[in-house]
C-alpha cells in the first residue's frame, strides 16, 4: 500500500535525520550553559537530593557565551544545569569547618541582610527559583560558593602548612607559618564566624568588615535587579579579602599576649592595598581557572571587570606577554583597560600588576617545576601565604624557628624587637608590604621552595618584567637588631644578591630626585573648604582610621574659612606637591608627618639635629649641640633610637614632632619647638591642642591616622599636581590619601610661621631601602626608620594667616 | 499513489532535515558567541575544573550539626581581673607584686571615651562600642592599663563602621585601631586649592 511504503521511506529519512543529529556536536563547551532546547532547568524539590540546591556555575555573562547585552534583570533559570550543588544539611544556610585535628562549630554562614532570620529548605532542598524567588535563591547560590572557596582555602592553607613545617630549605629558611596554626586557630580570624550578607547593602558596592568578620553584597541603586552576589568571581574576590586578613594575621592570632590584628591596606589607596586587590583577584581565578574577575556585576555595567592576563582582549594593543610589554610597575598604576586614554586612580587597578604576576608565576610553576594547574596554583598560595605571615607580624619574631642563625632568640627577619605596638606601626605604615616589599619576600620564597627547579635568574627576570625587581638582594637576614646584645643580626646573615644584568626593566631611582619645587611653582595644595574637611574627616572618624581630634576644635569645624591657607582654629588637609626630577615614573610616593628621630631634648627644648643631610637649621638658628667628640649614643643627634623613643632601655632618646615655630623674639630667626614658643606666648599648657601632657604639639600637629600621605605616582619630569591633571577630572581634584591632615589650636597667633620636616620616599627608590654603609647592598635596619637615612627630608614652611 | 506515497516522503524528510539543520544552527552559534576571549589557556592550561573540593587532608563530612557555639579555650595570664600580656607577665600575676604603671585608671574612662567617640560626628550619627577586655600590656618592668573595645558608628546616611581599639583608662583616648572595613568603591574625593604663599 502506499501509504505504508512512503511511511517506511518516511522513518528511514526520518532514522537518517536522527543519527546525523546525534553526531553533530550539541553539548555546550565550557562557556555556555544553556541548554539548547531553551527549556529551563527547574530547581524543583524533585529534582534535588537533601541539602542540595542549584547554583550558577558562572555568571551570566560567561554562562550565556559572552552576551555582553543581557539585562539587570534577565532570567537566571536558563542557565542553571541539572548538575546539583551540596548547599547544608544543617537546616539553615549555615556550617562548620572540620579539620584533623580541629572543628570550628558555626564556622560560616550567609544570611540575606544582617537583620534577616534564617533562610530554610523546603522538605530539606534548598529549591528556590532564581527568578521568582530570587532573593531566596540568592542566598543559597552565595553559600554554594561560600562552601567551595572555604574548602578550598582551608585546603589550600593546610597543603602551606604541610609544607612549611619542613622549613623550605631547611638550612637557609625558616618559615614564617607558626607551628601552632592549627592548635592557636590562627587559621580562623580570632575563631570568628564568617557571615555572608548576600543582599546587605543597597548601593553599587560590596565590602568586607574585618571587626565583624562578614562580608556584604550590594544591590545596585543604578541599575535596579542587579546584585554582586550574582556573580560568583566576585564572591570569591570578596572571600579572598578575608582570606588575606586571616593569612596576615596567623602569627598574630596564635599569640595570645598580640590583641592588635594587621590589615594589609588602610587608605583608600596604598600599595599594600592594592596588592591586596591583586591577591582577591588570584583567588577568583584558583576557584574557576577563568583570567578575568567580575564580567557581570563589575563589568557588564560599570566598566569594571578586570583580567588577570595580557592576552585577555580587554587590554589594549601594545600589551602582550613579550617582556618588555607586560602590564608592569610603574608604568600601569594608573591603568583602565576601559578607560586607557586617561590615567586613573584605583587601587584595583594598580592590583592587576600583583595579580598578572601571579598568573604569570602559575604558568613557570607548570613549565619548569613539573607542576599540574592546581598544584601551581596552591603554590603560589602557599608563597603569598609565607609572605602575608612575615610581613603581618606583629610578634617581632617572624618565625618559630630559631637557631638558623648565630642568634637564637630570633629568626631575624622582621620588625623592631621590643614593641609590638611599634610592630603595627611599621607593618603598615613607615615599612608596610607595598611592592617592594611584598615581592622582595615573596622572591625570597620562591627561591627558598622553588631554586631546584626555577634558577634565581628566571624568578628575578619574571620579576623584572613586571618592574617588580626593586631590590638588590632578597633579604634573607632580615632587619632586625638584637638590642641586649647591641647586635645588628639584620645586616650579619648570608643573603642572595640579585644580579644587576636581570634589570632591565624595572627602574631604582635616587631619592635625591624628588624634591620640593623652588623655582615658584605651587609646594602645596591646601583643602580647608568647611563642608568639604567635614565629610573626609568624619568618613575617617567613622571608619576608625584617625580617632582624636583636639576638643579645641569646634564639632562643625566652623574655623574652616576655605582661603587656602592655614587659619587658626581650622582642620586642613595639606598634600605637597613634590617634583620628581627623574626621567623615570615614581612610584608609591610617600610623605609621613609622625613624630621621628629628629631632635635632641636639651635645656627643656627639643631642637633640631642639623646633621641629617637637609643642612637645616642652621646652628645659629637653634639647631641642637652636636659635638664631635660625644660618641653617638642615645640622647645624641648621631644616634637613633632602637626602639622607636618607647624609652624602655633609651632613657635620654625621644622623638620629636615634625613641626617648629619660628620664634620672633630677638632679631635673629631661630626656630623652637612648640612647647618654648607656647610659653614665649604666655598660653597655659592646658590649652595646648593635646591638653598639659602633650606640650610639643601645642599648635600644630598632624593627625594620627591620617599623619602620612601617599601618591600612586609622580611622572617623569612632573610635579604631583601636574600627574594629576593627566588624570580624567579637571585641575587638581584631590583623593583621601594624598593629603595629610592638620590640626591647627585657634591659640595660634596669626603670622606664626611653622617649618614642618616631614620625610618622604617612594617604592621604586635605590638608596630608601638599601644601606649605602652596606658593601653588600643590605637593606636598612627597622630601627633605622625611625631616623632620616631612609628618607630625603622635606622642609615646608608656611605661615598661618588670620 | 506512488506521487501521495513521494510526497509525504518528501514532508516528512523535509521535516527531518529542517530539524537537523536547526539544530546545527544552534551549536554553531554558541560556540562562535563569545566576544571576550577566552581563547588563551597556553600558560596556565584551562582544565576545566570539578566542582569537587581541591584535595585536602580536611575531612569534607556531608552531614554536619547544627551547633551552638564553641570556641577553643584561650589561655591569658591575669592579674585580678585584668588580663596581662607582654615579655615578663608571667611575673607579675600575683597582684600581691608590686607593678609601677605607667598609666593610672579613670572609673570615668567610658564617659571620656563616649565624649571623644561623638566629636565631630555629624547630629544622629549612632557610635556604640563593646568592651571586650581590661589589659595590663608589660612594657620594660612597667605595666600599661589599657581597654580592648569594638566600636560601631553608623552615620545619617546609613554608611555603618566597625573596628577594634585600644583605649587608655587614663582619658578614655584610643591609642590605636585596626580591622578596618574594605570597599570596592571609594566615592569621595576633595577639592582642592593652591596653597597661597
Amino acid at each position: 500500500m502506499w501509504y505504508v511504503n512512503a511511511g517506511l521511506h518516511s522513518l528511514k529519512l526520518l532514522a537518517l535525520g536522527v543519527v546525523l543529529c546525534s553526531c553533530l556536536p550539541f553539548s555546550n563547551d565550557g562557556a555556555s550553559k544553556r541548554k539548547n532546547d531553551n527549556s529551563h532547568q527547574t530547581n524543583s524539590e524533585s529534582s534535588l537530593n537533601s541539602g542540595y540546591g542549584r547554583v550558577l556555575t558562572d555568571n551570566p555573562i560567561v554562562l550565556s557565551g559572552y552576551d555582553w547585552t543581557l539585562p539587570a534583570g534577565v532570567s537566571l533559570a536558563q542557565f542553571l544545569i541539572s548538575d546539583q550543588d551540596f548547599i547544608s544539611n544543617t537546616g539553615t544556610l549555615s556550617s562548620s569547618c572540620t579539620g584533623s585535628s580541629y572543628t570550628i562549630q558555626n564556622c560560616y554562614k550567609v544570611l540575606q541582610t544582617n537583620t534577616s532570620t534564617p533562610l530554610y529548605p523546603l522538605n530539606g532542598r534548598w529549591a528556590y527559583s532564581p527568578d521568582t524567588e530570587n532573593s531566596k535563591w540568592l542566598q543559597t547560590h552565595t553559600m554554594g560558593h561560600m562552601n567551595k572557596g572555604v574548602d578550598n582555602f582551608l585546603a589550600a592553607l593546610s597543603y602551606s602548612y604541610g609544607a612549611s613545617q619542613s622549613g623550605l630549605t631547611a638550612s637557609s629558611y625558616a618559615s614564617s607559618i607558626p607551628t601552632t596554626l592549627y592548635s592557636g586557630y590562627g587559621f580562623w580570624y580570632d575563631q570568628k564566624q564568617l557571615i555572608a550578607y548576600s543582599e546587605g547593602y543597597s548601593g553599587d558596592n560590596a565590602f568586607f568588615t574585618p571587626s565583624t568578620f562578614t562580608v556584604t553584597f550590594g544591590t545596585s541603586v543604578e541599575t535596579p535587579g542587579l546584585k554582586f552576589a550574582t556573580d560568583p568571581s566576585v564572591v570569591y574576590h570578596e572571600f579572598g579579602h578575608g582570606y588575606v586578613q586571616i593569612m596576615s594575621n596567623m602569627r598574630n592570632v596564635v599569640d595570645s599576649s598580640i590583641t592588635e590584628r594587621v590589615d594589609f591596606g588602610i587608605r583608600m589607596y596604598d600599595e599594600p592595598g592594592a596588592i591586596n586587590e591583586g591577591i582577591a583577584d588570584y583567588f577568583s581565578y584558583i576557584m574557576n581557572d577563568r583570567t578575568h574577575v567580575g564580567e557581570w556585576a563589575l563589568g557588564r555595567f560599570f566598566n569594571l571587570s578586570r583580567p588577570l592576563i595580557e592576552s585577555d582582549s580587554r587590554h589594549v594593543s601594545g600589551i602582550n606577554s613579550d617582556p618588555d610589554k607586560r602590564l608592569s610597575y610603574p608604568t600601569y598604576v594608573r591603568y583602565d583597560p576601559y578607560y586607557n586614554e586617561n590615567p586613573i586612580e584605583d587601587l584595583h587597578l594598580t592590583g592587576m600588576i600583583a595579580s598578572h604576576y601571579f598568573v604569570a608565576l602559575t604558568g613557570d610553576l607548570q613549565s619548569y617545576c613539573n607542576k599540574d594547574l592546581s598544584g601551581a596554583q596552591k603554590d603560589v598560595v602557599y608563597m603569598i601565604t609565607e609572605s602575608l605571615s612575615e610581613i603581618g607580624d606583629l610578634t617581632t619574631k617572624d618565625s618559630d624557628v630559631t637557631g638558623i642563625y648565630p642568634y637564637s632568640t630570633y629568626s631575624n627577619h622582621v620588625n623592631l624587637n621590643t614593641d609590638s605596638a611599634s610592630a603595627k606601626l611599621w607593618a603598615t605604615v613607615i615599612r608596610p608590604g607595598g611592592f617592594r616589599r611584598f615581592f622582595q619576600t615573596f622572591g625570597k620564597n620562591v627561591l627558598a621552595r622553588f631554586g631546584s627547579c626555577m634558577t634565581q635568574d628566571l624568578i628575578e627576570q619574571r620579576l623584572d618584567m613586571y618592574g617588580l625587581l626593586l631590590f638588590k638582594t632578597f633579604n634573607e637576614d632580615g632587619n632586625g637588631y638584637d638590642f641586649a646584645g647591641s647586635v645588628s643580626y639584620g645586616n650579619d646573615g648570608t643573603i642572595n644578591a640579585v644580579s644587576a644584568v636581570n634589570r632591565i626593566y624595572t627602574k631604582l631611582i635616587a631619592k635625591e630626585l624628588i624634591e620640593l619645587p623652588t623655582d615658584g611653582t605651587t609646594q602645596a595644595y591646601i583643602v580647608d573648604e568647611q563642608q568639604s574637611v567635614y565629610d573626609f574627616v568624619t568618613t575617617l572618624k567613622a571608619s576608625g582610621r584617625i580617632t582624636n581630634i583636639s576638643s579645641l576644635i569646634p564639632g562643625d569645624l566652623s574655623y574652616n574659612n576655605g582661603n587656602s591657607k592655614p587659619s587658626p582654629g581650622e582642620v586642613f588637609g595639606m598634600a605637597i606637591n613634590l617634583k620628581n626630577k627623574s626621567n623615570s615614573d615614581m612610584a608609591g610616593v610617600t610623605i609621613l608627618a609622625n613624630d621621628w628621630d629628629h631632635a635632641r631634648y636639651e635645656s627643656g627644648e627639643f631642637k633640631m639635629c642639623n646633621t641629617l643631610g637637609d643642612s637645616f637649621p642652621l646652628t645659629s638658628e637653634n639647631a641642637a649641640t652636636v659635638d664631635a667628640a660625644i660618641p653617638a649614643v642615645d640622647g645624641e643627634c648621631g644616634y637613633v633610637t632602637k626602639e622607636n623613643g618607647a624609652q624602655v632601655n633609651e632613657v635620654t632618646e625621644v622623638l620629636a614632632p615634625v613641626c617648629f615655630a619660628l620664634s620672633r623674639e630677638t632679631s635673629d630667626t631661630k626656630w623652637v619647638d612648640q612647647n618654648k614658643f607656647r610659653s614665649s606666648q604666655g598660653l597655659d599648657t592646658s590649652e595646648c591642642l593635646g591638653g598639659s601632657s602633650s606640650t610639643s604639639d601645642c599648635y600644630l600637629r598632624a593627625i594620627d591616622g591620617a599623619n602620612f600621605s601617599v601618591y600612586p605616582v609622580i611622572s617623569a619630569s612632573k610635579t604631583f599636581g601636574e600627574t594629576l591633571e593627566e588624570e580624567e577630572d579637571a585641575g587638581v581634584s584631590l583623593k583621601g590619601n594624598h593629603v595629610i591632615l592638620f590640626e591647627l589650636s585657634p591659640w595660634t597667633p596669626p603670622g606664626t610661621t611653622f617649618n614642618c620636616r616631614l620625610r618622604a620616599r617612594f617604592t621604586n627608590c635605590d638608596d630608601c631601602w638599601h644601606d649605602p654603609n652596606q658593601a653588600d647592598n643590605d637593606d636598612y635596619l627597622d630601627y633605622q626608620y625611625s631616623g632620616a637615612d631612609p628618607y630625603k627630608i622635606i622642609n615646608f614652611q608656611f605661615t598661618v594667616i588670620d | 499513489m506512488k506521487l501521495k506515497g513521494l510526497k509525504l516522503s518528501f514532508l516528512f524528510s523535509t521535516l527531518a532535515m529542517s530539524l537537523y539543520l536547526y539544530q546545527a544552527f544552534q551549536s554553531g552559534k554558541d560556540i562562535k558567541k563569545p566576544k571576550v576571549s577566552t581563547k588563551v589557556k597556553s600558560k596556565p592550561s584551562a582544565t576545566k575544573k570539578s566542582n569537587t573540593p581541591v584535595e585536602s587532608s580536611i575531612a569534607l563530612p556531608k552531614t554536619r550539626n547544627p551547633a551552638s557555639v564553641k570556641r577553643a579555650p584561650v589561655k591569658k595570664l591575669k592579674r585580678g581581673e585584668r588580663v596581662i600580656i607582654g615579655n615578663g607577665a608571667g611575673n607579675y600575676t600575683d597582684p600581691k607584686t608590686k607593678l609601677v604603671l605607667i598609666n593610672s585608671y579613670n572609673k570615668n574612662w567610658k564617659t571620656l571615651l563616649e565624649k571623644k567617640l561623638n566629636h565631630l560626628m555629624p547630629e544622629k550619627t549612632i557610635v556604640s562600642y563593646q568592651h571586650i577586655e581590661s589589659q595590663i600590656q608589660m612594657r620594660g618592668k612597667k605595666g600599661l592599663l589599657r581597654e580592648v573595645v569594638t566600636v560601631k558608628t553608623q552615620l545619617p546616611d546609613g554608611r555603618t563602621y566597625h573596628y577594634d581599639a585600644i583605649v587608655d583608662p587614663q582619658d578614655g583616648k584610643v591609642t590605636t585601631t585596626w580591622n578596618y572595613q574594605k570597599s570596592e568603591k571609594h566615592p569621595l574625593s576633595l577639592k582642592a586649592t593652591t596653597m597661597a604663599n
